[in-house]
Order: structure tokens, then sequence, then C-alpha cells
């Protein structure tokens, strides 16, 4: 949203085509998606079944890798269980690079220290964003009901350069889908919007004639920016694809229900993806401050963080809530977990559903569920900082496998910078390393390069 | 982009001092190149026939001689000081094989510090011609000093200072015909009007950039691109729905209301204050469902361009609006929807994005032309507060009473001498005040915001709560307290309004944790009310109190509040004195150079950054230039535990290094006798200090476990290798000869700065950027000088300076 995205070539569906018909395959878009959510993402939360005690925090020597397909999926990502082969869960890498309480801010997709949460350097979505350019270079949503667009702050193009995300539902859509929206109501704002636009112009260029050179000049921005808008537009209304894939003006569009709107957010990102206006998107899922209302839940995510997991203190046990002796927490946390990988599962089955080179979408989507603080709610050593991924790069990453990394200062132990480091190398945009290093780990271990482990010898 | 992947990859352990001094100029000037649609990453122009070849016969004629005969000395085949050579150097600058050295050599003759002072000096003639000759030939390839990297405020200081008071210029004065876009402040005090509760200010998301750091951030350079219209556009689409709606009711009725689409629900009251009777018009216009007859249409754009441009429309732009928006709109989207977008075209227009500044007043015989009323009005208002035009200039306008310097100056003392900062003496930090209040509800108060926010920008220390500290080495730190109590430091100095610099370099009187006399008011009665009670506990604080204020001490009520008194050496039991400022222990301050606020906004993580303090120093109180550019070095701090920051720092005594940094440690070293949390100290503590404070919690913890009883501590209290404290400073060289000489610490160095002219004049300058809103010219000398001799005459009263600012050609004459 924003950022020049009128100077950027957009990389529709047809240009696609072509580059299969020329078998250029690897030129192909590689699309990433980061669902992050808020509350530390527990490391036994997406434990395959019969490891959910594991893993330790400490005493782990070596790095092990267990293909999925021996085991079964965590019960939260049953949805995921067909798809099993796209899934990778990445245990015990250490986020001690980056800091907060129970939000690292752009630390999380950084991998950086975030000081009063203000953007010092660019996040990993960021920085592929940079890479894989389309009309919308970058695509964020955020969930906070009433707002029209914020600044989540936990992406960042590069120093001071926070991005936005799209808190509406129907701002989103009208800017990404209005142009092709059947609903009048929509509709009609886009024509209000269009011939606002051309309004502006005219104002703008009579006024440049009363000008001398210089100020002309500086007015010449405030044109070209809404040339600029303007022509993306019309740009879009040409996306044949557009129309196809836009999805339908839904009541979940305009209800005030959190997980409606994240189910809108999905969908438009899915879309948003299939129809090429963005190769990079970041869904944040949920804040500390709301309710989940769909999940019938009493409390809201900032009380389910602090809830204990075993049904003692600050936590109530009820027999309809409580399941195999779980806290409300423990039962709430894994509701909340479900809930985004049904999402995700949806996700990744509409991309795999569209044939792309020799596979699919999904093929050559990368998407990565991650927490904003890593182990809990209130992360004390911040030594495991577990992520999800579905999907591939082009056949960059081995899939299908539950790695287990060494504990924190053993030797074969890593970050979750190296992660970050390793989804550049898989879009082959390599570098020696991503955000900031860790101070304090043993300086015997090497903290650059990727996670060999995960991308694909080849 | 490597260079940025650099500084973004440097461990904390490795801080590279030069590299992050040169990154600050250039990320602002990459931003304001990337805003301008330059390209300073010009591929190689060998294989462009576009570029137009290098004047070699210039080259030949003048260039070359004049580095023959005033650097290949030093800097040729035989000797190369500072590990920087010339004498291959490609003549032919536009193959751009060589483009770095003569980007180096042009700074270092454009800034005067080559040749060096003991050496033999070119005439100013000579000098001008060989910079503009590598200036053009650079320009060819797109390198070189740009035109709008110049025009930043921290390039300011390139108008040769000596110059610019000599008395030679006398102008005429004036600026050029501007427009100005809005600053993101004037803009949040349109939307607050609208928006007064916190949360629904919320909802506004700020259109507008500024410059940002620690310099003036508003200034006419700033542009609006694509990114500010796409926030526009929503921010306007709320603000025309409220304008048109009214006021959400309550949070149960606003859920079911919440529907963009359709904004006119049941379930909105009207709105209060200034736009009240906008509101009233439009509500009317949008409920009605006869057709829409041209008469409501014509009262409509009336009452918006009344409301929103504080003017009426001509009979052209009425005919304009309808028939290019207003007409379309109503047929695509009904009334109020109609009506919401005629209203965003209103608030994006580029006279409501754009202050204009055009000089349409009396002409004068030179070209130049006075501001008109209107836009004198607007520039008056906006150099003061971040208001439109208040009652008084706006009819002073519609009487024809604002035309000529004096009308202007009435009102400019009209605007100043109205109660600033009241509300901001009275607010009261209590325990449960977040650090958003603190950042907000004073400062929001204030009625002349951009005189305070000057002297932020100037000196810097509100970014004291951008600079990041661990909490295990000091969990007192807070910034937010330090920086409003700097803030009121400032504003005891402005209501004085005598030697207001000179108080502010030098004073030791000092705000801590001030209670403003309603509050003591409040304690009083809260004392005669438990007077008679028996209760013995409240007997013996009533004693406490009473005897402490007989002394005209303040009993310490929310002792955790106060917990930050530790930044001043102050003790958690130490007495306030009710009467604020008071003097602090002696010797250890010397005014806002020395206070907290300014010192951490100038340290790093962990360390002192003497550096950035002489830098500032340099720039802002000697009207220096700092080169941009380090001379081919990559200079590191090394880490090493057994020597003090300033040993460590003796590496930069290296020749290429100690070119650029001569002007700044010698500076900053003075402070060496306060930590980096802005205490002072008589000693610096050696060793791994993170891995004290680790240890010492951890201490601290068994101690408590143990009740106090440290035989039952396992572990051996850490202690650190102390050493004592080295703040005197050699300063050579200085602008102002009779600087000049050994300083032992800060105290001492800027009582002498406070009384040094080139001082003075340096603040000159830069109150001249800030409320003009661009650097100075040789041509603004005259209104420099005069501002000066007021500053003199009235006894430095800034608020006099300032009147002679906003009533100079300067500031009236547009041309």
């Amino acid at each position: 949203m924003g950022w020049g995205a009128g100077s950027l070539a957009l990389s529709p569906f047809l240009q696609q085509m072509q580059l299969h018909a020329a078998d250029r395959a690897d030129q192909l878009p590689k699309r990433f998606v980061f669902v992050v959510k808020s509350n530390g993402l527990r490391p036994y939360g997406v434990q395959p079944q019969g490891h959910e005690d594991s893993p330790k925090p400490r005493g782990i020597t070596k790095t092990t890798t267990t293909a999925l397909d021996k085991l079964k999926l965590n019960k939260c990502m049953s949805e995921l269980e067909p798809i099993k082969k796209y899934v990778n869960i990445i245990q015990g890498l250490s986020s001690k690079a980056s800091g907060g309480d129970h939000d690292f801010k752009f630390g999380a997709l950084g991998a950086h220290k975030s000081p009063s949460a203000r953007a010092i350097k660019e996040t990993i979505d960021g920085a592929l964003a940079k890479f894989f350019p389309a009309a919308f270079p970058h695509l964020g949503f955020d969930l906070m009901p009433g707002k029209l667009i914020t600044y989540p702050k936990i992406s960042a193009l590069g120093k001071d350069k926070n991005l936005p995300f799209y808190a509406s539902p129907t701002l989103a859509y009208k800017n990404l889908f209005g142009i092709v929206a059947t609903d009048s109501g929509i509709s009609s704002q886009v024509d209000m919007e269009k011939t606002l636009l051309d309004f502006l112009k005219d104002d703008i260029k009579r006024v440049q004639k009363k000008l001398n050179q210089e100020e002309k000049q500086k007015l010449d921005h405030y044109l070209s920016g809404f040339e600029s808008l303007s022509d993306r537009r019309v740009k879009m209304s040409k996306l044949p694809e557009l129309k196809k894939y836009a999805p339908r003006f839904d009541d979940k569009f305009k209800s005030t229900v959190e997980t409606h709107q994240i189910e809108a957010h999905f969908d438009m990102a899915t879309a948003a993806l299939i129809a090429g206006l963005t190769n990079v998107v970041t869904i944040h899922a949920d804040n500390l401050g709301m309710r989940y209302f769909g999940l019938k839940h009493e409390y809201n995510v900032h009380a389910i963080g602090h809830m204990e997991d075993k049904g003692s203190t600050g936590s109530k046990l009820t027999p309809d809530s409580v399941e195999k002796g779980f806290s409300i927490g423990r039962k709430s946390r894994h509701d909340i977990r479900e809930f985004h990988f049904k999402l995700i599962a949806k996700l990744a089955k509409k991309l795999m559903a569209i044939p792309e080179g020799d596979g699919n979408m999904l093929d050559n989507t990368l998407i990565v569920y991650l927490s904003k603080s890593g182990e809990k709610h209130h992360p004390r050593s911040r030594e495991q900082f577990p992520f999800v991924t579905v999907g591939n790069v082009n056949g960059k990453l081995k899939t299908g496998n539950y790695l287990q990394y060494a504990s924190y200062n053993e030797s074969e132990h890593r970050t979750f910078a190296n992660f970050y480091t390793s989804l550049l190398h898989a879009a082959n945009k390599p570098r020696d390393h991503f955000g900031d290093q860790d101070p304090n780990l043993d300086p015997s271990i090497d903290q650059t390069g990727p996670l060999h482990e995960l991308l694909a010898s080849r | 982009m490597e260079f940025l992947t650099a500084i973004a990859t440097t461990s904390f352990k490795n801080r590279v001092y030069c590299w992050v001094l040169m990154s600050r100029n250039i990320l602002t000037i990459c931003f304001l190149v990337g805003l301008f649609g330059l390209n300073l990453c010009v591929a190689s122009a060998q294989n462009d026939p576009e570029v137009s070849q290098t004047d070699i016969k210039e080259f030949e004629n003048h260039v070359k001689p004049f580095l023959t005969e005033y650097c290949s000395r030093c800097h040729g085949k035989r000797i190369q000081r500072a590990d920087f050579a010339f004498h291959d150097v490609d003549g032919n600058v536009s193959n751009a094989k060589d483009w770095e050295r003569w980007e180096k050599i042009l700074e270092m003759i454009s800034i005067g510090d080559m040749p060096p002072e003991d050496q033999t000096q070119p005439s100013k003639t000579k000098r001008l011609q060989i910079t503009t000759w590598i200036a053009a030939e650079l320009k060819k390839i797109g390198k070189g000093p740009d035109a709008v990297s110049l025009q930043l405020p921290s390039q300011g200081n390139r108008i040769n200072h000596e110059e610019l008071f000599s008395g030679k210029h006398q102008g005429p004065s004036f600026s050029r015909a501007r427009l100005w876009r809005l600053s993101p402040e004037i803009y949040k005090e349109f939307t607050d009007k609208l928006f007064p509760q916190r949360t629904s200010q919320k909802t506004i998301s700020q259109p507008f950039v500024d410059l940002g750091g620690k310099e003036i951030r508003d200034y006419t350079l700033l542009v609006a691109d694509e990114g500010t219209i796409n926030v526009l556009l929503q921010t306007s689409h709320l603000v025309a729905g409220k304008l048109i709606c009214g006021e959400k009711q309550s949070a149960v009725k606003r859920k079911k209301a919440r529907n963009e689409v359709d904004p006119i629900g049941p379930s909105y009251r009207p709105i209060k204050g200034y736009f009240r009777p906008a509101y009233l018009v439009f509500n009317r216009f949008a409920k009605r469902t006869e057709n829409v007859a041209e008469s409501e249409m014509d009262n409509v754009l009336e009452t918006a361009f009344r409301y929103l441009l504080q003017r009426r429309p001509t009979s052209d732009e009425v005919q304009h609006y309808k028939n290019n928006l207003f007409r379309k709109t109503l047929k695509s989207g009904g009334r109020a929807e109609g009506l919401r977008y005629l209203l965003m075209g209103i608030m994006m227009s580029t006279e409501f994005v754009f202050r204009m500044e055009h000089g349409l007043g009396t002409r004068l015989t030179d070209g130049r032309r006075m501001l008109s009323p209107r836009e004198l009005s607007y520039a008056i208002s906006y150099a003061i507060t971040d208001d439109v035009p208040d009652d008084q200039l706006r009819s002073a306008v519609a009487e024809g009473k604002l035309k000529t310097k004096q009308d202007v100056e009435r009102q400019v003392r009209r605007l100043l001498s109205e109660p600033a900062g009241e509300n901001y003496w009275g607010f009261v930090p209590r325990g449960n005040t977040t650090v958003g209040q603190l950042l907000r509800q004073p400062y929001g108060q204030l009625k002349n915001k951009r005189l305070l926010r000057f002297f932020r920008q100037y000196f810097g220390y509100h970014k004291s709560i951008d600079v990041f500290k661990d909490e295990s080495r000091n969990n007192r730190h807070e910034p937010f307290r330090l920086v409003m109590d700097a803030d009121l430091m400032v504003l005891h100095a402005l209501k004085n309004d005598r030697h207001v610099l000179e108080e502010l370099l030098t004073t030791d009187k000092y705000f801590v944790a001030y209670m403003p006399p309603a509050e003591v008011k409040r304690f009083m009665d809260r004392l005669k009310k438990n007077k008679g009670q028996d209760n013995k506990r409240k007997k013996k604080r009533n004693a406490y109190e009473t005897e402490m204020l007989s002394k005209g001490l303040m009993p310490n009520p929310n002792k955790h509040y106060r917990r930050y008194v530790d930044s001043y050496n102050l003790p958690d039991d130490w007495s306030y004195p009710i009467k604020q400022p008071a003097a602090l222990p002696q010797q250890m301050r010397s005014g806002i150079l020395t206070h907290p606020a300014w010192l951490t906004s100038f340290s790093g993580n962990f360390e002192n950054d003497p550096v950035r303090r002489g830098k500032w120093i340099q720039e802002k109180l000697l009207a220096g230039v700092v080169p941009d550019l380090p001379i081919g070095v990559d200079a590191r701090v090394p880490v090493d535990h057994s020597r003090t920051l300033r040993e460590r720092f003796e590496i930069v005594n290296e020749e290429k290094c100690w070119r650029c940094h001569k002007k700044m440690n010698p500076l900053g070293d003075v402070f060496e006798s306060y930590d980096d949390f802005g205490r002072f100290r008589k000693f610096e503590p050696l060793g791994d200090v993170e891995e004290y404070s680790k240890k010492l919690s951890e201490y601290e913890r068994l101690l408590r476990r143990a009740k106090g009883d440290a035989n039952k501590v396992r572990m051996a209290k850490p202690e650190l290798k102390r050493v004592a404290v080295d703040s005197s400073t050699v300063i050579k060289n200085a602008a102002d000869p009779n600087l000049n000489g050994k300083y032992n610490n800060a105290a001492e160095m800027l009582q002498k700065f406070a009384k040094s002219p080139r001082v003075r004049q340096s603040f000159i300058r830069h109150v001249f950027r800030y409320f003009m809103g661009r650097n100075e010219t040789l041509n603004d000398s005259p209104t420099l000088m005069a501002m000066d001799r007021t500053y003199v005459q009235s006894q430095g009263s800034f608020k006099e300076t300032l009147i002679t600012l906003l009533t100079s050609d300067s500031f009236l004459y547009r041309k």
C-alpha cells in the first residue's frame, strides 16, 4: 500500500503463463505469506502428536529431522494433515537477538531489537517485498476493528519505513478489488473516487500554471501521486484474473465479528496472490486486546496468554471448557491455533488448485506461521521461537519435516535469524545474515548462513 | 543497498561511529532524493551517449594547476596523507571512474577544510571556480551534491558565517514564492478539533511525514507524494464522514452502525465545537431526500469553504466544484456520499495541503512582492502555532489591518504575549500516568507549541526517548520524565525571556519532579483535613509534612514515581523545593547540555557518545560544518574492558580520522564526567558493565531472599574497577578564537561559550531556519544581523528576536 507502487510493474497471471510456456519456471514469482499471531506460540502447541511434551528447553545436543509422514500432526493442525508433505515444523531456534516482552514488535520478523517500537531496520517481509515487485509490493492485513489503516509495528521496509496494514476489510476490498466489484455500494465509491482523483489532478494543474519552476516541480510529486494511483487502477482493471478471483463482497466484510474479519483478510490475501496483485502478504492475525467472540471466548487474547497450561493458578476450570485436564487458557489457545490453521489450510488448498509451472501455486508460495514473541506470552529465555511453514519456494526447501534444533549454546544451535536468512536464500537473494546477531550466543557458534536442514540441496 | 545492509548487520559490539554519523545524513538524503525522483545511483556514464563530455580544457587550464599548487604535496605520489592521493585522478570526470575521489575533493575544498589552515590558502574566487567546475562535472554523471540535499537544515551552515554577519551583504532580503506542505502537527491540530477524544484520535492516520531526526523537521522542501495521497484519501474519508454524520453515540450502537459504506446511521449525535455549524448544514443536506437544488449546493459549498479553507469561494470556484465534482459524486453516490466526496475534494486540494506563499501583496520596484493580508495571516499563525489564523487575525484581514510591517508586529506581539504553557505547568504526572499521556498531554495543551518545539529540535533533547537503554543496567531511567523536566527549563527561560540562550547553556537551576501550585494546594488542603485526627500514623505523617512545608520543601508523596531523580544524582529521600527551578548540587550541572535528557539523547545504548555530542556543539553552537563522508575510513571503537572510552577513542587520533574528529571529539570529551544515563560521575567503571549489571541484580535478588544478611548470600558481591574520569579538553582552532584553550569540565566550557558572539549568532541562524522553513542565504544577511542586534539590545529576549524575524523582509517579501 502506498510506497511507490505505481512505478512497479505488475506481475499478472498471463505473464506467468508465458513463463511456463517458455520453460522458465525459475523466474516464476515467489510468494510469501506471513501469518503473525499475538501471544507466544508455545512450542508444544505445534508439536506432532505423541511429541507434545517435548521439546525440552535445554539439553538437546543434536539437531534432528523427522519426516512428518511417520507422524500425526498436532490436533490443532488437523486441517493440514492431507497436505502435510508441504508442511515443516521448526523448533528450537532462539530469538535472543530481539527484545521486548509479550511483543517483539519489528523484532519478530526482523530478528533485531526494536527499541520504543520504532522501525530501525527492514523486516523479512519488507526485504522480500523489495525483491518481488507487484502492484502492491507488500500487502498487510491487521485485525483492529473500527480502524481503516494501521501500523501494527511488525513490518518495515527499512529505518522509519513502517509498513501500513489494512484494518478495515471493506477498505481493503475497495482498494484491491473495488475496480471489479459488483456490490453497488463499493462500485459507487470506486466511481466517486475516480471522479475525485480526476478532479484533483485538474486542480493541481490549474495551480501549477501560477507557479515558478521550483514550486511547479514540488506539485509534480503531488500530481504524479494521483496519476500513479489512477494508473494502477487502469492496470488493475485490465487484469482479467482480478474479476475471476476477486472474493464475493459478502457479509463477513462488513461484520464486526473478529473471526469474520480474519476470514475476509485471508480471502483477500488468497485472491490477491492468485491474481498477481502482490507477492508478499503479512497477516496480523489477532491482537492482544481483542476477544474471539466467534470462538465463544470469554477472555481476551491477552488474558488467555497469561493463563497457565495446567488448570491451577489464574484459570477457572469449568466442565464444558476443559478437555483432558487442560485449563481454559490451554483450550482457548488451542482453539485459536486451530482456527488459524484452518484458514491457512484453506489458503494453501486454494493455491494448490491453481496449476503453475510443473506443479501448482503452492509450490511457489511459502506460508509462514509465527508469533510475535516466541515461546510464550511473556517469554523469559527467548530460546525457542517455533515456526510452521506450508508450501515451498519453487522446490528450494525440503518440506514435510519436523525439525528440532539443538538447544541454546549447543554447537548445532541456530537462531531465528538463520531461518529468515534461509528464506532469502530460497528466494535466490542470498545474504550472509539477516537481522542482528545474538551477542550472548557462544562465539564458537556460527550465526551466519541459512538452515541447511531446511534448504534443498539442489 | 550493500552499504545499508552493512549498517544493518553491524553488531552493537562493533559500532561504527563514522558510518553511523554518515548514515543519518545519507538516509535523509536518500529519502528526499527518493521523493524528488532523482537518481543518485547512475550507472557508469561511459556507455551513456547522453552524458556530455568533461570540459577538459578547463581542467587543464585551472583545476589541474590548482590541485598541483595546493594539494599534491600532501596527496601526491610520494606522500599520501590520510591515505588519500589524487596524483592519478582521472581529469575526465564524465568517465565516472574517479567520481568518489572527486566528491571528496569537492567536499574538502568547498567547506574550507582543505588546504589546511597552516598552508597557503587559495583566494575565495579561485576556490569557488574550482568547486563550481567539479560540481558541474559530477552533476553530468548524476553524482556530487544535489540541490535537494543542500537545502536540508543540516546543510545550512555551508553558507560562510563570517560573510553572513560581515555587513557586506545588503540584500534585499526575500524568500522565493513558495508552497509549504502542511506539517504533521498542523494536520493533527485540524483533526483534533473533530476528534477530541483520544480513542477516536487513534483512528486518524497521519498522512504527512516530516524530516525526522534531531534536526529541524518541518521544512519547505517537503513534498506530498503517492504515500501521502493514499493515507490522505482514508483520513479525509473519515473526517468528511464525521462532518456529515456527527459523533457516534455509544459503543453498543457504534457496533451496529459500523458500516463504512453508509455512514449515515441512526446512532449519531451532533458534533460540538468549531465545526458544529458546518455539521448542521451538511447533515441537513445529507438527510433530505428531494432532488438537490442549486441553492442547496451553493450553500453547502460556501460552508465547506468557510470552515475548511477559512474563506468564501469565488463564483468561478463554485461553478468548477459543482460541475466537475459535486454533480458527478451526487449522481454516483447520492446526497450523503456525494457530499462526502466533495468535502474530500476540498480537504485534498492544493490549497488545503499546501500553505500558499505566492506573494500577492504590494509589488516593490525591485520586483519583490509582499505577502497578501490573507497569506500573512497564515504565515504568522503557522509560525507561532499549529492552528489556522484565529478570529483576530481573520478580522484584521477582513478590515484591512494586516498590510504593513507594523500590523504584522502588532499581531505577532499579541500572539506571543498570550500565556504559553499554563497547562504544561499544571500537569502532574501520577503513578498511573502512562508514557503516552506524558508525551501527549502537557505538550498537546501548550498554546504556542512551535516555540517549545523549536528548542526541542534545536537542542534535540526530546530524542532521549528513542535511545534504548537496557533496563537491567538502570531501571530508574525514565526518559519521558527527563524530557518534561527539560521542557520546563526551556519554558521557564522563555517566561523570563532574558538572556535565554545564556541561561539555557549555563543555569544550574533545574526542574526535578516539579509540583505545580494547584497540586501543592491540594496537598495543603489534605493536611488541614487530617489535622485533628487521632490516628497515630496520620499524626506522624502530618507532623512530617508540616515540618517539610514550613521549610519550603515538598513532602514526598508518590515516591515510586520519583525514582528517576537518580538521573540527577539525587537521593530517594531528597526534599523537593516547592519553588522550582532549584539549584542542583554545585559544579554538577550547567544548562541543558548537562541535562540528563540531552546527555541521554546524545548517547549510545551502552556508553557515552562524544562524537555526536561534539558534532552537535560544532554545528549548533559554532555554526561549523562536519563533512558527511569520512575520508576513506571505517573507524571502529574497539571493545576493550581495560580502557576507558576516551582511551579507546584514541584511535581517531590517526591522521585520516582526525581530519573530521578534531572538530567533534575535543568538544564532546568534556561530557565524560556524566555517564550515558546523564548521571554526574567522578569515576568511570572499567570492565564488562553489562555482565556486572547482571551479576549485581542477581546478587541483590539473593540478598533480598536472605533478608539483607550478606553472610547468607552464596555469591560474592560483584565489583567493578573504577578510574578517575578525565573530562578536560583542549580546544584549538575554534571558529571564535576566544574559545580556544583548556577546559576542565563541561560547566567551565559552557560558561565561556555562552558569552561568545559566534555561539549567539549560530543560535540566531537556527532560529531563522526553523521559523522560515529554509536555509539562510547571503541575501538574508540584513535579517540575521538585525535579529542579532535585537537579541543583544533586548538583553537576550527570544521573543523580541522572533518579532524582528517575523517583521523582516525575509519573512514578508516573496520574489
